[in-house]
């Protein structure tokens, strides 16, 4: 739960949502596309230098990217089981 | 607003066939001969001038109908021209690159920096055979490429039946392909990628002035340098005649970490417009993005 709110706080401050509120969003929601957060490939750039930066945690591949970036709880799941800070 | 290009090619696939097959019984000379004709049997319908309309209003500011026809005529067959002398470098294997030593260091240079390299060019020129010959690169070349499925030119390794020398990185795909092209600045690679069409959302562009009008830019790329380092290396490839064309560094520049804000960035896809529009005015018949590039850029999609 921590983490969940460690890395909303961490995408409210430095991504632009477009006035969306973090706080309605549970670990389901999906972090791409038109539901859930609504980031989209530049945001990406945001989110993987934010997590390599307070977590140092790289993406290989897209294959990879496509599993954690799933939903907010897969990434949290993952920063929870890589992360090197 | 939506996105104006499409990727799809002017000619069918059989006219791009045939014209292979000139290569392969007469050369490029004889290729070269059908064009004049068959460029001009395009250029009568209404529906190819218009594609290059906006450049040539824009360009040379035509005073009537025969003008911007010649216009039209002149840059269509250049763009055959260009493209006859790709599908020559693939089948005979054939092309002169014209660089100057400085540049070449240059390259290498940027290169030996191992922070990787993204180069930008655009629809302009021989930017297909030039993907094809970065060899004064000497680090790995990924090229963001999206290839629309009625694009009937084949690539030039496609001629030969072999590998690509560069691995693609598709826009398209998951997350816009972001992740491969940070993971390829980051092991040193040169990122190839077009500076002049944005792909996907419109939000993330950026109106620049550029011949006279307002444009928009994609403005990823630069939060890409932003975020990695890597310097952006502006090259153009001006085709110079039969079977030879430049490579020229119109621009080199590092990007600061500005933060997220897309407007920080405005000054560098400004710099790239910049040394576009000093091409174009260089090349006037060199320029084939084929849609109207200032088309519905004064509304922020935002």
């Amino acid at each position: 739960m921590q983490t969940l709110d460690e890395i909303k706080q961490l995408i409210a401050s430095n991504i632009d949502l477009g006035g969306a509120d973090l706080s309605s969003f549970g670990a389901d929601a999906p972090i791409f596309g038109e539901k859930g957060l609504g980031l989209d490939s530049l945001d990406a750039v945001e989110l993987i230098m934010l997590l390599q930066k307070k977590y140092g945690i790289t993406i290989e591949n897209m294959q990879q990217g496509r599993e954690i970036f799933k939903d907010l709880g897969t990434l949290v799941a993952y920063v929870d089981a890589n992360r090197k800070k | 607003m939506k996105q104006q290009w499409t990727g799809a090619s002017l000619a069918s696939r059989f006219k791009h066939r045939f014209v292979y097959g000139l290569i392969w019984i007469g050369g490029r000379f004889l290729a070269y001969l059908f064009l004049y004709p068959l460029v001009l049997v395009y250029t009568l319908f209404p529906s190819i001038r218009r594609k290059s309309r906006a450049y040539i209003q824009k360009r040379f500011a035509p005073s009537g109908f025969f003008t911007f026809f010649k216009h039209a005529y002149k840059l269509n067959l250049t763009f055959a021209r260009t493209l006859t002398d790709r599908a020559a470098l693939g089948i005979l294997g054939r092309a002169d690159i014209v660089s100057n030593a400085k540049d070449r260091t240059l390259c290498q240079q940027l290169a030996d920096q191992h922070r990787g390299v993204i180069m930008l060019t655009a629809h302009c020129g021989c930017w297909q055979q030039a993907a094809a010959s970065l060899n004064f690169f000497n680090a790995r070349k990924y090229l963001v490429y999206y290839r629309n499925p009625k694009d009937n030119d084949k690539m030039v390794h496609e001629h030969r039946s072999q590998g690509a020398p560069f691995t693609f990185i598709n826009p398209a795909s998951d997350f816009g392909g972001v992740v491969e092209m940070m993971n390829a600045l980051h092991s040193g690679g040169v990122l190839c990628a077009m500076g002049d069409r944005t792909f996907g959302s419109p939000k993330n562009s950026l109106a620049v002035r550029f011949l006279g009008g307002t444009v928009r830019l994609p403005y990823s790329f630069y939060r890409l340098a932003a975020c990695t380092g890597a310097p952006v290396a502006v090259m153009f490839f001006p085709w110079l005649g039969k079977g030879r064309f430049g490579a020229e560094i119109a621009d080199v520049f590092t990007v600061p970490d500005l933060g997220p804000s897309k407007e920080a960035y405005l000054p560098y896809a400004q710099k790239f417009a910049d040394a576009l529009e000093t091409f174009c005015v260089k090349y006037p018949y060199q320029f084939f993005n084929y849609y109207d590039f200032w088309e519905n850029v004064y509304a922020d999609p935002r």
